[in-house]
C-alpha cells in the first residue's frame, strides 16, 4: 500500500516537473483566437508541406517505373507488326463453341467481326448488324481474349479481332422463324453460323 | 448560430474557453508529444475544429471533454504519422524533439515511455491533468472502469519497469 503511494508521489512529483516545464506561451490564447478566426492552420500546413512533397515525388516515381516497364514489356519503340493483337495473359472469355468431333460445313461468310463481353466471363461474337446479325458459333476449344476482343483457336493461334474484316468456312445462318437461338453468351439472335475450324479463304 | 468565420472569437462563446482550458490542453498536448511547437498547433486545431462543428457541447465540462478528446485524437495522429514517416526512412534517426525537457525523473521518463499509448493517454490524464476517472473515460471514449483499469495496469507496469531498473542500475 505504501509503494503505491510512493509510485503516486513520484509519478506526480515528475509530472509536475514536466508541466513547469511547459509552461503556455503567453501569447497562446491570442494565437489560439487567431487561428479560430482563420478558420485554418497555414503554419501547419506549411510544416507538412515536404512530406506531402516528398509523399507525391514518390507516386510520380512508381508511376513512370511503371509505365515504362509496361512500355518496354510492350516492345518500346518499335512498329507494331500487323493488328492489335492481345496479350496472352489478359483476360478469356467463353464463348459458344461446338461439340467436339461434329462435321462442319465448308461454305464461306465474310463481314466486319463484332463481339461483346459478358459479366459472367462469355463472350458473344457476330457478323453482320441490325437485323442481318449472326451469331457465330466456333469450333471446339476455341476462346476469345483481350481487349480488342480477339479469337483464338485451341493452339492459341489468333483467328479474328473484332473491328476487323474476316472470312469464315462453315455453314448454317438460316433464320428461324421468330425464334430466337440459344448460344452461350449472345442473345436475341435468330440466326446463327458454324464456323469450321482449319480454313483459309480461298484466293479471290 | 455563432460559428461563422466571419465573426469575431473575443465576442462568442468559445472565448472564455480558450482563456480557461487552453492553457492546460496545451501543457497535456506538449507533455504527450514532448514538443511545445507541434502541442501548439495540435491545441489551435483543436479550438478550429471546435469553433467550426456545429456538434460542439458549448457548457463545461461537455467542451472540455470534447476539446481533450480531440487533442488525444490528433496526438495519436501526429505519432502515428511520424512514425510511418520515418518507418519509411530506416536509416535516419527520427530527430529528438527540438526542447524536450531534461528536468524530472529520468528513471520515471524512461517508464513512461515503455507504456502503450492508450496506457500513457489514461496516466496523463489521470495525473498531468488531474482528471476524476469518469473524465478520463470519457475523453478517451472508455467506460470510466475500463479506465480505470488501464490506469492501474500502468501503475503495474511502472512499478516494474521502476523496480528492475534499480536491479539494473544495482548490478552495474
Amino acid at each position: 500500500m505504501s509503494s503505491d503511494i510512493d509510485l503516486e508521489r513520484r509519478l506526480r512529483s515528475h509530472l509536475e516537473a514536466e508541466h513547469q516545464a511547459y509552461e503556455p506561451p503567453v501569447l497562446l490564447a491570442s494565437r489560439i483566437r487567431e487561428a479560430i478566426r482563420r478558420g485554418s492552420l497555414s503554419a501547419r500546413r506549411q510544416a507538412l508541406m515536404p512530406q506531402l512533397a516528398a509523399a507525391a515525388g514518390l507516386i510520380v516515381l512508381v508511376a513512370l517505373l511503371s509505365v515504362g516497364v509496361a512500355w518496354i514489356k510492350n516492345g518500346g519503340i518499335g512498329w507494331p507488326a500487323g493488328p492489335a493483337v492481345t496479350s496472352p495473359t489478359a483476360a478469356t472469355y467463353r464463348v459458344a463453341t461446338s461439340p467436339e468431333g461434329v462435321n462442319y460445313l465448308m461454305a464461306r461468310v465474310d463481314g466486319v467481326l463484332h463481339g461483346q463481353v459478358n459479366p459472367d466471363g462469355t463472350a458473344c461474337l457476330w457478323l453482320g448488324d441490325g437485323s442481318d446479325r449472326m451469331a457465330l458459333m466456333w469450333p471446339y476449344g476455341y476462346k476469345a481474349r483481350g481487349n480488342p476482343l480477339s479469337v483464338y483457336d485451341q493452339n492459341g493461334a489468333l483467328i479474328g479481332v473484332a473491328g476487323t474484316h474476316v472470312s469464315l468456312g462453315g455453314g448454317g445462318g438460316a433464320p428461324i422463324e421468330g425464334r430466337a437461338v440459344a448460344v452461350l453468351g449472345c442473345s436475341g439472335f435468330s440466326r446463327v453460323w458454324g464456323v469450321a475450324p482449319n480454313w483459309s479463304a480461298p484466293p479471290r | 448560430m455563432d460559428t461563422g468565420t466571419n465573426s469575431v472569437p473575443g465576442d462568442s462563446w468559445i472565448d472564455p474557453y480558450v482563456q480557461g482550458v487552453g492553457n492546460r490542453a496545451f501543457q497535456f498536448a506538449a507533455a504527450m508529444l514532448k514538443d511545445p511547437d507541434i502541442a501548439e498547433e495540435i491545441v489551435q486545431e483543436a479550438f478550429v475544429r471546435a469553433w467550426l462543428s456545429p456538434r460542439t457541447p458549448r457548457e463545461m465540462p461537455g467542451f472540455e471533454r470534447w476539446l481533450f478528446r480531440t487533442i488525444v485524437n490528433l496526438v495519436r495522429d501526429h505519432q502515428r504519422r511520424r512514425l510511418r514517416w520515418f518507418g519509411l526512412l530506416p536509416r535516419m534517426s527520427t530527430p529528438a524533439p527540438a526542447s524536450s525537457p531534461a528536468t524530472g525523473d529520468p528513471g520515471m521518463t524512461r517508464a513512461l515511455d515503455r507504456l502503450s499509448p492508450r496506457e500513457r493517454e489514461a496516466v496523463y490524464l489521470r495525473f498531468f491533468s488531474d482528471l476524476a476517472y469518469v473524465e478520463v473515460g470519457a475523453t478517451m471514449g472508455l467506460r470510466d472502469s475500463t479506465a480505470r483499469v488501464l490506469v492501474h495496469r500502468a501503475m503495474d507496469k511502472l512499478r516494474l519497469y521502476l523496480a528492475n531498473s534499480l536491479i539494473e542500475e544495482g548490478k552495474s
